[in-house]
């Protein structure tokens, strides 16, 4: 071939040889990043990201999710589009441990998350004042799992939450969360445990924004499972 | 028109609310007004200054990167 043409050549298929090496670059970190998708801990794994760089290659079955997307923030970021369009899940059905997953994160809205298997989830939303939607927000079915009063704390922007499962312990608190409407406070108390009958008392924090959007048989709905509303 | 239907119930809520500059505590949760349950009771909650009421801990500002605002 004259060089000339192996110029051409060159030329013609520069942009190939580009996009390949780029995928070339992407298949060995995420590889690494996400050991050939054998990863399940997920300690920090996307902790202090731009989002924009969250293209992971792999479905993520997480056992641990503490710090995981902590600091994850730059521009406003839709967690369910990312997933639906790098075609990956993320499941943390068997995960136990969730500490500021989403802390300081600004996602504004993330999908199925599944903390009925959770021994920790301090600060698991806690300041991600970006986040507008939490798809489902799954429970176990016993009520065994207590709040520690900041798993939404500062989530001034939270608007959409649905609960699956049961609530049965103290310590969830949507205080600063006054943007909740009124089919996700409906969520919050249908989920509570039915106590009456028994000697139990619960105590769920809503905010006076919040009880205010309630009437009084909604609250009673609360009330007369044995929960007081605060 | 059959009226067997009919239903009257009767709906009790208890509320408490705090005094100027107190907020109430059962000494896990704070708030300046409840609606008690049915298995709660008005001796299990009492007044607290406002002056009184747990900050956010220091640790936890570090822990989380950002002080209160």
């Amino acid at each position: 071939m004259s060089l000339a043409k192996k110029l051409t050549t060159i030329a013609k298929n520069e942009q190939k040889v580009f996009e390949a090496g780029k995928q070339t670059e992407y298949d060995m970190f995420w590889d690494a990043h996400q050991k050939n998708g054998q990863r399940t801990d997920y300690d920090g794994a996307f902790g202090g990201w731009l989002p924009v760089n969250f293209r992971p290659k792999y479905s993520m079955y997480v056992d641990n999710a503490r710090y995981m997307f902590r600091m994850c923030r730059g521009t406003k970021f839709d967690l369910v589009e990312r997933l639906k369009q790098m075609d990956v899940i993320l499941d943390f059905s068997n995960c136990s441990n969730f500490r500021c997953t989403f802390n300081m994160s600004s996602f504004t809205r993330v999908g199925e998350i599944n903390i009925s298997k959770a021994a920790e989830t301090d600060y698991i939303f806690g300041y991600a004042t970006s986040l507008i939607t939490i798809d489902n927000l799954i429970f176990d079915e016993n009520g065994i799992l207590k709040g520690r009063n900041n798993e939404f704390h500062y989530c001034t922007e939270l608007q959409n939450i649905k609960i699956t499962g049961v609530i049965g312990q103290n310590g969830w608190n949507f205080n600063y969360c006054e943007k909740l409407t009124h089919d996700s406070l409906m969520s919050i108390i249908n989920a509570l445990k039915d106590y009456s009958g028994t000697t139990t008392t619960k105590t769920l924090t809503l905010g006076a924004t919040n009880l205010a959007k309630l009437t009084s048989a909604e609250k009673a709905i609360a009330t007369e499972k044995g929960w007081t509303l605060a | 028109m059959d009226f067997s239907i009919m239903k009257k119930s009767t709906i009790e809520l208890i509320k408490l609310t705090a005094s100027d500059g107190m907020t109430l505590t059962n000494g896990e949760t704070y708030s300046k007004e409840i609606y008690l349950g049915v298995n709660d009771s008005v001796d299990n909650w009492r007044e607290i200054p406002d002056s009184e009421v747990p900050e956010i801990t220091p640790e936890e500002i570090v822990a989380n990167g950002v002080a209160k605002t």
